[in-house]
C-alpha cells in the first residue's frame, strides 16, 4: 500500500512547479511595472526607495488568486486521472493528501512572498527619510514597552489566540473553497454518467449551473440558520473566531465526506 | 493451480447502457491469457473493473479472495497512458513517481526494461511517439512484482520489429506465480505464449478456453476468434 507521505510528496511536487512559476512571475512583472513606473516619470523621489516593495506586494494577491486557481485544476485533474487513481490508496487519504498537498504549497507561495518583501524593502534603508522613519517607530514602540508590563503590551500588540484563530480560519476557508470545486466537479460528473451520453458536456454544463444554484440557496439558508442560534460572546474577538472556525471546520467535514463518499463509489479516473 | 482471480456476476452500467452483463471469469495464477472481441466489446471496462478503477458496479471481483479495492490496486499493475502526468515530465521522473508510489515497483528491472525498449531517461513524455509512450507503459507496469498484470492493447502503436521483440521477451520479465491478462487486436501474434483464451462478445464472456484446447481442436486461435464473431453474422 502506499502512504499517506509518499503521496502528499509526489503531489506537491507537482503543484510546487505552479508556485515557483508564479513566484517568478510576480517578481517580474513588479519589476517591469517598476521599470515602467520610473520611465513613465510616475513617481516622487521620496516613494522610489519603496516602489519595488510597493510592486511587489500590488502583485501578490493576484498571485495568491492565481495559485488558488491553478491547484483546484491540478486537483481535479489528479481526481480524474487514471494515472493517480491507480495508486493503491483509500479514497479518503487520497483526497486529503491531495487538499492539504495544495494548502501546504500555497502556504510556502506565502513565505517566499514574504521572501520576496523582505528583500525588495532592502533598497529603502539607502534612503535617509525611511530609516529615520523607523528609529522613531521602534522608539514609539521601546517607550510603549517600558511604560507599564512588557507581556501585558505585547499581547496586546501581537494577541497569539486571535492570530492563531486566524490562521486557522484561514486555513479552513481554504479546504472549504477546494472542496466546493471537488464537490461540484465530482458530483456533476457523477450525475453525467446516470444520463445518456449524448450531449453530455452540455448536460453537464447545466447540471453544474444548478448545482452552483442549489449550493447558493443552502448558504443562504445556513447562514441565517447560524446567526439565530449563535452561541457564546460575539463581542469578544476571539470567542467570535472560534465560533466562525467550529461552523468552517464542520462545513468542511460534510463536505469532505460527501466528496471521499464520490470518490469511492463513483468518480472513476479515465 | 491457486485461484487468483474471480470474477462472479459481474455488470456495470454507465450512461444507461449495460456494457458489461452477469460476466463470470475465474484466473488461475501463472497464466499469460488473452482478452479477445471487437472494439466496444468490454475489454477495457472489464480490466477497469477488475483493478479497481471502475466504480458501481454490481457483482464481485476477488484478487487471492480479497476483494478490497485498495489490495487489488497494489497487487494488480495495469497499463496506464500517463496522462496523469504533465508532457514535461522526464522518463527518470516516470521512474520516481512509481518508486514512490508503489513499493512493489523495481527500479533495476525498470532499468533493464527501459534499455531494452531504447528508451532515455533524458526524453520527455511530450517528445515520445505513440509507439514509444507504449513501450514505456510495458517498462513500467511490467517492472512491478504484481500478482495480475492487466496489458490493454499494449502494441497497437508499436511498429512490428518492436512488437515481435517484446512478445518474446515477456516471458523473461514474467514471475512464474504471476498472470497476465493481454486484450489486443494482434492475435496471431501473441498466440505462441498464450496458455487461455478469453473472448468477449455481446458483453458477455462468450468463450474461456486453455489455448492447447482450440489447437486440439486443429484450428489456430486466430481462427478459432473469427469463427465465434462469423457466427454472429451468420445469424
Amino acid at each position: 500500500m502506499t502512504t499517506f507521505k509518499a503521496l502528499f510528496n509526489q503531489m506537491g511536487k507537482k503543484k510546487r512547479r505552479s508556485v515557483y512559476l508564479l513566484a517568478l512571475l510576480q517578481l517580474v512583472a513588479s519589476t517591469f511595472a517598476l521599470w515602467g513606473l520610473f520611465y513613465n516619470g510616475g513617481s516622487s523621489n521620496s516613494d522610489k526607495p519603496i516602489a519595488w516593495f510597493v510592486m511587489v506586494c500590488t502583485f501578490a494577491p493576484l498571485a495568491d488568486m492565481a495559485y488558488v486557481v491553478l491547484s483546484a485544476w491540478q486537483n481535479e485533474k489528479e481526481y480524474s486521472s487514471q494515472t493517480w487513481r491507480l495508486v493503491p490508496i483509500s479514497s479518503s487519504k487520497f483526497y486529503l493528501a491531495n487538499i492539504s498537498s495544495a494548502i501546504v504549497n500555497g502556504l510556502y507561495l506565502v513565505l517566499i512572498q514574504i521572501g520576496m518583501g523582505i528583500v525588495t524593502f532592502l533598497p529603502a534603508f539607502l534612503s535617509k527619510d525611511v530609516r529615520t522613519n523607523i528609529w522613531k517607530i521602534n522608539r514609539a514602540l521601546a517607550k510603549e514597552t517600558h511604560a507599564g508590563d512588557f507581556w501585558q503590551k505585547f499581547s496586546d500588540a501581537f494577541p497569539i489566540g486571535e492570530i492563531l484563530s486566524a490562521f486557522l480560519a484561514f486555513i479552513l476557508f481554504a479546504i472549504l473553497v477546494y472542496s466546493i470545486v471537488t464537490l461540484l466537479n465530482l458530483s456533476s460528473r457523477t450525475i453525467t454518467d446516470f444520463l445518456p451520453d449524448k450531449h453530455s458536456k452540455l448536460i453537464r454544463f447545466v447540471i453544474m449551473i444548478i448545482l452552483i444554484f442549489i449550493f447558493i440557496v443552502l448558504t443562504n439558508n445556513l447562514g441565517s440558520l447560524l446567526n439565530q442560534v449563535r452561541w457564546g460572546d460575539t463581542t469578544n474577538g476571539l470567542m467570535s473566531f472560534i465560533e466562525n472556525n467550529l461552523v468552517l471546520a464542520f462545513i468542511d467535514i460534510v463536505l469532505g465526506s460527501i466528496n471521499v463518499w464520490l470518490l469511492k463509489n463513483f468518480h472513476e479516473g479515465k | 493451480m491457486n485461484k487468483l482471480l474471480e470474477v462472479k456476476e459481474l455488470t456495470y452500467r454507465k450512461n444507461l447502457k449495460t456494457i458489461l452483463d452477469n460476466v463470470n471469469l475465474d484466473v488461475d495464477s501463472g497464466k499469460i491469457i488473452a482478452l479477445l472481441g471487437e472494439n466496444g466489446a468490454g475489454k477495457t471496462t472489464l480490466m477497469r473493473v477488475i483493478v479497481g478503477i471502475a466504480k458501481h458496479y454490481q457483482g464481485d471481483v476477488l484478487l487471492n479472495g480479497d476483494g478490497s479495492e485498495v489490495y487489488r490496486k497494489a497487487n494488480i499493475a495495469m497499463t496506464d497512458n500517463l496522462k496523469g502526468l504533465s508532457d514535461s515530465t522526464k522518463i527518470g521522473e516516470v521512474e520516481e513517481f512509481y518508486q514512490k508510489l508503489f513499493s512493489d515497483f523495481d527500479s533495476s528491472k525498470f532499468e533493464q526494461l527501459r534499455s531494452f525498449m531504447k528508451l532515455n531517461n533524458d526524453m520527455k513524455l511530450g517528445q515520445l511517439s505513440r509507439g514509444m509512450r507504449e513501450k514505456l507503459e510495458i517498462a513500467v507496469t511490467l517492472s512491478r512484482e504484481a500478482k495480475l498484470y492487466l496489458l490493454d492493447e499494449p502494441f497497437s502503436g508499436i511498429d512490428p520489429m518492436a512488437r515481435k521483440r517484446i512478445i518474446n521477451s515477456i516471458l523473461l520479465w514474467k514471475n512464474p506465480d504471476s498472470t497476465i491478462i493481454i486484450s489486443d487486436h494482434f492475435v496471431n501474434e501473441i498466440t505462441t505464449i498464450l496458455d487461455e483464451v478469453v473472448i468477449v462478445k455481446d458483453k458477455k464472456i462468450a468463450s474461456h478456453l486453455s489455448a492447447d484446447d482450440i489447437r486440439a481442436h486443429g484450428k489456430s486461435i486466430e481462427e478459432y476468434y473469427e469463427t465465434l464473431y462469423a457466427d454472429e453474422g451468420a445469424e
